[in-house]
């Protein structure tokens, strides 16, 4: 947890957080979490553990069932890869029109951003897509985009990345491809990154924390002290880079 | 053919010319969101939910004793169910599509049994709904200049936000966008203006320039920015050579306009096979 040593304050806090879809019926325990600015967390868990859950709960986008949720950042801003790649084809949109939706939220009404399409194009550069501004988002390959999705959700500048799955549809050389990428857009931006995945694979060498998620618990700490304590037990084997 | 010519006639032509061009330009601007987000029956659903609030405002009077003023009602009722599909339609277990055709469907049954029970109100309910495509009270005209302002503003105040929404809902919300909102607000501005525009312009002619314009806009242009020209321009076009045409050879008005969408409709395929 190197990231959080020298941070003063953490970006956002839960405490006594209650997480879930329905009310009355929360996904884990009351929950205090909180999120370190330039950490990298892991959000592990077998499939159906809550882990997108725990995450849309984390930015906002899903309110709490109890307790609450404290900005402890001003201005606190969340970038966002989903998970799906596939969008309706019919929409007329360029790659640069789609990395500058990013900017979007940001925005004042009837507000343009004249730096957006240069802070786009950058990013554009950044992820491997330096030139492919005008093609057509649809034309594009699901790798590539993928890397528009992360240029889009850098493009406001934000302070945590939020990655959901994106190694889902990837070979091993193609995520850790994908780890190296973001490992240096973090070196780049300092941003902190929340990365949802049901492995752990090229992500052992660099997380600060893991959020492990399964059968209605959630536990946080280092991949050491998980693994020490057995939490991880069927999920990770140190050394072997296996997963189930 | 008419035997007073087009250009004489312009003392009767000129109110509806500028109602069937708002009404153009609004429905065009909506349609390019009805097509993108997939819900092109969404006219057809606010047109017979617009007919349900009609209906009951001619019943309140029996039912309740007091008058409630039915032009409203069909434009509040027709708005207003638009607003239910944006709520009902990020609903998992039912899409948007689903929630307008039930809308549709059971806004019409509701409409027709209820209707039974003013059977002379027949006549009364059809001209209030569509009104007439060749007349056009000032009080429309204004009513569309209104919407028209309105959907600009609206549109104007909100467009990265409402494509991010549209086309990436679940990114949206995540990046702080407040997606059921900001989808209710546009389908409301959709709603009111489509309400709006049938009682001017009639349930098919408005269904049509919320389909067609953007459609084409599709198929002609590459650029979100072409896309919304195309639809705007082709609707204008079609409305003003509709009603041209329809005078001049004695067609109705409604269908005369809904072919030549048709026409401006080819035209943008043409120029997109052109284009590739």
């Amino acid at each position: 947890m190197s990231a959080q040593k020298g941070s003063a304050a953490p970006h956002l806090r839960l405490v006594s957080a209650r997480i879930g879809h329905r009310p009355g019926q929360p996904l884990l325990p009351p929950l205090d979490f909180e999120l370190w600015p330039g950490e990298w967390l892991v959000v592990a868990g077998p499939n159906g553990a809550g882990k997108s859950t725990f995450v849309q709960s984390l930015v906002g986008a899903l309110p709490l069932l109890g307790g609450r949720r404290e900005i402890l950042t001003p201005g606190l801003r969340f970038g966002y890869v989903p998970q799906r790649l596939s969008f309706d084809p019919i929409w007329p949109l360029s790659t640069l029109d789609v990395v500058r939706m990013g900017i979007a939220p940001w925005l004042p009404p009837f507000g343009r951003s004249a730096s957006a399409s240069a802070r786009a194009r950058e990013l554009l550069d950044q992820v491997g897509l330096g030139g492919l501004g005008d093609t057509p988002f649809r034309s594009l390959s699901g790798g590539q985009r993928q890397r528009a999705l992360i240029a889009r959700a850098l493009v406001a500048g934000p302070q945590v990345l939020v990655l959901d799955e994106p190694a889902n549809h990837l070979d091993p050389p193609g995520e850790r491809a994908l780890v190296e990428l973001v490992s240096e857009l973090r070196e780049r931006t300092g941003a902190a990154v929340v990365w949802i995945s049901h492995r752990l694979g090229a992500l052992a060498q660099r997380l600060d924390r893991i959020a492990f998620l399964r059968a209605g618990a959630i536990r946080v700490g280092s991949l050491q002290a998980l693994s020490a304590e057995g939490i991880l037990e069927g999920f990770f084997e140190p050394g072997k880079e296996a997963f189930r | 053919m008419s035997e007073v010519s087009f250009w004489e006639a312009a003392f009767l032509w000129r109110d509806p010319l500028i109602a069937a061009s708002l009404g153009a330009v609004l429905c065009a601007l909506c349609g390019v969101f009805v097509v993108l987000r997939r819900s092109a029956f969404v006219s057809a659903a606010v047109a017979q939910a617009s007919s349900l609030g009609v209906v009951l405002a001619l019943l309140a009077p029996h039912v309740i004793g007091s008058e409630i003023p039915p032009l409203a009602a069909g434009v509040v009722v027709g708005a207003a169910s638009a607003g239910l599909f944006a709520l009902s339609g990020r609903d998992a277990r039912i899409g948007v599509d689903a929630s307008i055709a039930l809308a549709y469907v059971l806004a019409g049954a509701a409409s027709l049994v209820l209707g039974t029970l003013l059977p002379h109100e027949y006549e009364r309910v059809h001209s209030l709904l569509f009104g007439d495509a060749v007349a056009a009270p000032i009080e429309e005209i204004v009513a569309l200049a209104l919407c028209l302002l309105l959907a600009v503003v609206f549109f104007a105040a909100l467009f990265p936000r409402l494509v991010f929404a549209s086309f990436d809902p679940e990114a949206a919300g995540a990046m702080g966008i407040r997606v059921r909102r900001l989808d209710a607000a546009l389908y409301f501005v959709l709603g009111l203006s489509i309400a709006v525009a049938t009682r001017a312009l009639g349930a098919l002619t408005v269904f049509a320039l919320t389909v067609i314009p953007a459609s084409g806009g599709l198929l002609a242009g590459r650029r979100f920015s072409g896309v919304i020209a195309w639809a705007v321009a082709s609707a204008l076009v079609a409305a003003a050579g509709g009603y041209y045409l329809s005078f001049v050879w004695s067609l109705p008005t409604g269908a005369t306009i809904v072919l030549a969408l048709g026409a401006t409709l080819l035209l943008g395929l043409a120029v997109g096979r052109l284009r590739r």
